[in-house]
């Protein structure tokens, strides 16, 4: 077995060690996943079972990290913005989009972070944040679009759940399952390691070229124009980065104009 | 607002109206074949939201498409259901590859009633609520539930009738 691989199968025993314990008295529909996990922990065979092939999380582990990696996003970023007609105004749009995304398995959210700095993100399981500093230099809904289709393409494509099996961050974790006293130190451990990527490192490149172009065709088959993200990349670029965090998780904004497909 | 940033502000966005005509979407031909990704998704006897229902198929339903019409579909079940089971579908509604999951019941914010979106929101998981208490993140916590109920109160009913009034998705004209 290669090495990630490996760390796909330990970190997805690991989560489901956390989510397992819980998750059976909200989510009936979850079913015995206690019981399937029990054995997961006993046997390399049924491990396999609940780490699914490359992208390594079961649909359970996936939302238990976004949920905290969103407490975590939350609490670097100062806390939501209460404001309800702007809250209301992201989920239309959010989830108007979101309906026409591949994954329809998801509980899709969005919220604005206050914070002035120009930025948003995606957590794992359907969360989408952006921040007041971004929401508020975004002239209407088009542009607006743009945006949170660009983070819909993360989530829909899995780049953090993809990213958790592929990231050597977590080349650590081997050995821990003979230890259950420690899996929530490891939960956190997993939370705060993909809680940075997205929030201080980013994601690598063609990733986010990647998410342009989902993006791009995101907002334009559901009617928006297909420019919001262009329109929108150009007005933060007008904005001054000396005084602001700008984009700081994402690759230069010359050189997403550049990729993004014409309109 | 200064005067030079409305200025800006409106002339890109008469750039990105005046361009969007010409956008490329993702857009299926004829021969491709797509993939349903709802629990039911309908095919219709036109191509328009509000035409009537020819057929439904399930989540993950290979479908053939035979014409297109803007963003609509006209696809045939690639089964041996064969021409039986056929019609209308927008292009949204349908994926370029099979999708691995339904939309699962369990983790939706708000059933088909919409009769009590808060009490119907799902709440944060057990280990997320143990990661924020662990980390001192109580005011995170607090805040991603008070996100969690605004968000459950935006229903299906205000998505179709923003996308109705604005049109979005299926009612683009």
């Amino acid at each position: 077995m290669k090495a990630g691989a490996r760390v796909v199968l330990l970190v997805g025993c690991l989560v489901a060690c956390m989510v397992g314990q819980t998750a059976q008295a909200q989510f009936p529909g979850i079913g015995d996943i206690g019981s399937a996990i029990s054995k997961a922990k006993k046997t390399a065979d049924d491990t396999a079972k609940i780490a699914k092939g490359a992208s390594g999380l079961t649909l359970e582990e996936e939302i238990a990290i976004g949920d905290a990696v969103s407490v975590a996003i939350v609490a670097r970023y100062g806390g939501v913005w209460r404001d309800a007609a702007a809250t209301r105004r992201v989920n239309l749009i959010g989830r108007i989009l979101a309906q026409y995304a591949t994954r329809q398995d998801l509980d899709w959210r969005f919220g604005l972070l206050n914070s002035p700095a120009i930025n948003a993100f995606s957590a794992p399981g359907g969360r989408v944040f952006i921040t007041r500093g971004l929401y508020e230099l975004l002239p209407n809904d088009d542009e607006l679009a743009g945006v949170l289709a660009h983070e819909i393409i993360h989530i829909d494509r899995r780049h953090a759940v993809n990213s958790i099996a592929h990231n050597e961050m977590l080349g650590g974790f081997t050995g821990l399952l003979a230890d259950n006293s420690g899996a929530f130190g490891q939960f956190a451990q997993v939370v705060d390691a993909v809680a940075d990527e997205i929030l201080v490192t980013g994601y690598d490149p063609d990733t986010e070229f990647e998410a342009d172009a989902g993006g791009h065709d995101l907002a334009d088959v559901t009617g928006f124009a297909p420019g919001g993200l262009r329109a929108a990349l150009i007005l933060i670029s007008t904005v001054n980065n000396q005084q602001q965090e700008v984009l700081t998780t994402h690759p230069p904004i010359a050189q997403r104009l550049e990729r993004l497909p014409d309109e | 607002m200064t005067p030079h940033r409305l200025l800006l502000i409106s002339t890109i966005t008469a750039l990105a109206c005046a361009l969007a005509p010409f956008a490329g979407a993702a857009e299926f031909s004829k021969g491709d074949k797509v993939w349903s990704k709802n629990v039911e998704t309908a095919l219709l006897a036109e191509p328009s939201p509000l035409a009537a229902t020819q057929a439904t198929v399930g989540f993950a339903e290979k479908l053939a498409v035979k014409e297109t019409q803007g963003k609509w579909l006209r696809v045939k079940a690639d089964d041996a259901k064969g021409d039986e089971v056929g019609g209308w579908v927008f292009s949204g509604n349908v994926a370029g590859e099979k999708p691995k999951l339904p939309p699962a019941a369990g983790f939706t914010t708000v059933d088909a009633s919409q009769t009590n979106t808060i009490a119907a929101a799902r709440p944060l998981t057990p280990a997320a609520e143990q990661y924020a208490q662990n980390q001192g993140a109580g005011n995170a916590q607090a805040d991603v539930t008070w996100l969690d109920a605004e968000s459950a109160l935006v229903t299906q009913q205000d998505l179709t009738a923003y996308m109705a009034e604005n049109s979005k998705g299926e009612y683009q004209q």
